[in-house]
């Protein structure tokens, strides 16, 4: 994508101007602040000063590449990068940033130089792109209709078919679309990639339909098009004709992994905003005045949010690193972490009761991330789309046994370092092979020593038992790979291949926690076992095995980490970072 | 786009593993969700012995075994057998093919399958799953003739606003409307996976007349305004009281929840031809 490299503290110092330029969402009066976006949304409308002020900062540059003249060089910091929207507004999020990525991703890694100036000069412009996906049979209304194309005989691509919802239709200059190729010559289930301007398609071949309301998200301003017949200009074909699902793959890669990382700063907001509560509007107030349920439902919160940033951190890295082994890295990650974070969305609702149902207030930003993360993590139809790229994997697991030495290299567990640019032929190539999992073995083959005396020697002691689980869970998961295993070689698509995928992407999230602690700077907050334990002990349970039980001191001692981070406003992941509120 | 469930149907009667399954299809079909009551001995170990139940129990094995010889333990089987083939029926899948799983404060879930959700409840002999493809659900169960009213039991389950309806309305009718907030209460709480971690004077219900829909509340009784969730009470079989709380992801009308199509077929053997290719690659370290 580029040869520039840029320092991951580069990004910090763009995310700390971020953060200052949108200022303390707390504050009623910030036009850019929960309040005004609040109402924004009650009205169904996108939040204009924010959206106003995301452009006026220049922040489509986050993911234009550097070689393009934009910022973009690491989809790590990319995810970190769009946190602060993600905390405040998912429409802002969604509607100008995240929509305009998914319509551009694909292009830096497939389109041609030419298509990719043009996309380049759209966004860094302050346009929008968008995307139009093709039909899925367990489809959302999203993916409920699609697109078709065909050659006419002197070669003009005509447009045909109709999608009733696409974000931005209205608004977007570039519409990268799915159309299914309906020549006579072509295969049943073809598809073409394309890279159309709504705006200049012939107003007699293209209809405009309706706006589409959502419960979440309503601001969002998403609309329907209709193609009859509708000639589209040359040049607009990303790569051969009738490869759209195998280049589409290659960027479903890299934002696979990056969802994920952004959706961490919605549920940033949602630890905080529980907190906000449970020491009653002052974040001054003493940790100790926490009763034992809420001390525990925030301890949760904070390690299941460092637990999803070590599954997003490693899946965005492993872009950058391992190419060849990166899909089912980031399809778990995009599986698991919208999960978690709706898992910890409720239990953190019973910490709030009547709070959680106020639609006014301090604390309504909270049911409205709620509502608002069933559209930004696009639910089933999402969730399916991951399972399909890990489980034609899992039979793969039975070619090793996982040893330390398979383990992936320290690069993707670290929040600083520079990484390779992405390579999107390696990306291509979805390797079947996973170095997270030998994380266990080196773990178990290697433990960290605690010298008598050393107050973390109990929870190193609880840690090894949490390891030999995690590789009872392994040795079960494989257990069940060879009935995948077709017997003329071809994957089958046995139902029993669905708990599989969940486990074993389970299985990843503890891997890459054993892979963030292990490899994080000695003396840090990550490289202490407490948070490590308290997060392998919930996955195990998701998991059904019950392990052992994490001391209450350590709890106590999360939960105060977690209000510690609140009185200082640094953010509940693995960064760090300080923020405006 | 939907918003909210539109209606939620009447509890389907099953007899044990041979259903009948067809009306619970059909009400998936139509509405994206099922109410589904069993009397509990009708799913008794099924023949073909422990290897059989072993079979059919999966991950849940274990846990039987540990309740052997306990009350609990016919009730643990029974209820298992029930929801996995509720499940079954709502992906066409076989039971013992699907894992139910546990949350983190135990709320059930299918495991991989998150085109369904589903929720149980049991009073006596008899138990109720709820399913839906439209996001969650919870549901509960009671028996109309249970006394909850003079208990005591209103002060730390009722929000004021409730407390003054309760005591406005006609002494023979308060038992019911106790009891028909007190299921509602469990089916939402159970749905967002708190159960009584969530406390109940925070929430309320406004109820109509008899069982039908019913309206979220807070403590003041000022309407909650969610919708994308639908509250409901049918009474079903002679006195049972059925509460179900489904919440609409606005996943829109598409209802297909079978498993043979959740997998993007042309994404699998995209993948799955690359991958097959990589494996025979040879490589250090294996």
């Amino acid at each position: 994508m580029t040869d520039r490299i840029m320092d991951t503290s580069t990004a910090a110092v763009r995310h700390a101007a971020v953060e200052e330029a949108f200022g303390d969402p707390w504050d009623r009066a910030n036009p850019t602040g929960f309040a005004a976006l609040l109402d924004a949304d009650d009205r169904a409308e996108l939040p204009r000063a924010a959206v106003e002020l995301y452009h006026r900062v220049g922040m489509n540059a986050e993911y234009v590449p550097a070689a393009l003249g934009g910022c973009l060089e690491q989809i790590d910091t990319l995810g970190m990068m769009l946190r602060p929207l993600f905390r405040r507004d998912a429409t802002l999020a969604v509607g100008e940033a995240l929509t305009s990525l998914m319509g551009s991703m694909a292009v830096w890694l497939v389109g041609d130089a030419e298509q990719q100036r043009r996309t380049a000069r759209v966004l860094l412009g302050g346009g929008r792109a968008t995307v139009a996906y093709q039909e899925f049979k367990h489809g959302n209304d999203f993916v409920a209709d699609e697109f078709r194309v065909r050659r006419a005989a002197d070669g003009t691509l005509l447009l045909g078919g109709r999608k009733a919802a696409v974000n931005n239709a209205d608004r977007a200059a570039l519409m990268l679309t799915y159309a299914r190729t309906v020549g006579p010559q072509d295969p049943e289930d073809g598809y073409s990639l394309l890279l159309l301007e709504p705006g200049a398609m012939p107003a007699a071949a293209c209809d405009r339909l309706p706006r589409y309301r959502t419960e979440g998200t309503q601001g969002l301003q998403i609309s329907g098009l209709r193609f009859r017949d509708c000639p589209a200009p040359a040049g607009v074909m990303l790569g051969e004709w009738g490869d759209g699902i195998t280049l589409g793959l290659r960027a479903l890669q890299v934002n696979s992994a990056a969802v994920p990382s952004m959706i961490i700063g919605m549920a940033d907001t949602g630890l905080r905003t529980a907190i906000r509560f449970a020491v009653g509007g002052s974040v001054h107030n003493n940790p100790a005045r926490l009763s034992g349920s809420a001390r525990g439902a925030i301890a949760g919160a904070l390690v299941d949010l460092l637990a999803c940033d070590s599954i997003a951190l490693a899946a965005t890295r492993a872009l950058h690193v391992l190419p060849e082994e990166c899909n089912v890295l980031a399809a778990a990650a995009k599986y698991l972490v919208p999960k978690i974070v709706g898992e910890t969305f409720y239990r953190l609702s019973a910490l709030m009761g009547d709070a959680f149902h106020t639609r006014s207030g301090e604390h309504a930003i909270f049911q409205k991330h709620v509502r608002d993360l069933t559209m930004v993590s696009f639910g089933h139809v999402s969730s399916a789309v991951c399972q399909a790229t890990i489980a034609p994997f899992l039979p793969s697991l039975l070619a090793h046994d996982w040893p330390a030495e398979l383990a992936a290299p320290a690069e993707l567990f670290r929040t600083d370092g520079t990484l390779p640019p992405l390579a999107s032929e390696r990306l291509a190539a979805f390797g079947g092979r996973d170095g997270l999992i030998g994380w266990i073995a080196r773990c178990r083959e290697e433990p960290q020593p605690a010298p008598p005396g050393d107050p973390d020697a109990p929870l190193l002691r609880l840690l090894s038992d949490q390891l030999a689980l995690l590789d009872v869970e392994l040795a079960a998961i494989r257990e069940g790979c060879p009935a995948l295993d077709g017997p003329d070689g071809r994957f089958v698509t046995d139902t029993s291949a669905f708990p599989l995928t969940d486990r074993y992407a389970l299985l990843l999230v503890a891997c890459a926690c054993l892979g963030v602690w292990r490899c994080a700077d000695p003396g840090s907050f990550q490289a202490r076992p407490t948070w490590l334990v308290a997060a392998l002990n919930r996955l195990l349970r998701r998991l059904g095995h019950a392990g052992p039980r994490v001391p209450d001191a350590a709890t106590a001692e999360l939960a105060a980490e977690a209000l510690r981070r609140a009185r200082g406003a640094i953010g509940y992941d693995l960064y760090g970072l300080e923020l405006a509120g | 786009m939907s918003s909210g469930a539109g209606l939620v149907p009447p509890p389907r009667p099953v007899l044990g593993p041979a259903g009948p399954w067809e009306p619970v299809r059909a009400d998936l079909d139509r509405y994206g969700v099922a109410l589904v009551h069993s009397r509990l001995s009708d799913w008794p170990a099924p023949p073909g012995g422990e290897g059989e139940l072993r079979r059919l129990l999966g991950r849940d094995w274990a846990r039987y075994r540990e309740l052997a010889g306990r009350p609990h333990a016919d009730r643990f089987r029974a209820t298992r057998l029930l929801l996995k083939h509720v499940a079954a029926t709502a992906v066409g899948a076989r039971p013992h093919e699907l894992e139910l799983a546990y949350g983190l404060t135990g709320r059930l879930y299918v495991r991989g399958c998150d085109q369904v959700d589903l929720n149980l409840s049991h009073t006596k002999d008899v138990a109720l799953v709820g399913i839906t493809s439209l996001g969650l659900i919870g549901v509960d169960l009671e028996h109309e003739e249970r006394r909850v009213y003079g208990s005591g039991i209103e002060r730390v389950m009722c929000t004021p606003d409730e407390l003054r309806r309760l005591a406005a309305s006609p002494e023979p009718e308060r038992n019911l409307a106790l009891l028909r907030r007190w299921t509602l209460k469990e089916a939402y709480t159970k749905a967002l996976g708190q159960g009584l971690a969530f406390s109940f004077t925070h929430f309320g219900f406004d109820l109509p007349e008899s069982c039908g829909r019913a309206r979220l509340l807070r403590p003041h009784g000022d309407p909650v305004n969610e919708h994308w969730w639908t509250f409901h009470t049918r009474r079903f079989a002679g006195g049972y009281l059925a509460a179900a709380a489904v919440r609409d992801d606005g996943r829109g009308r598409n209802l297909d929840t079978g498993l043979t199509t959740a997998l993007d077929h042309r994404t699998v053997q995209v993948l799955w031809e690359r991958q097959a290719a990589a494996a025979h690659q040879p490589r250090g370290g294996g």
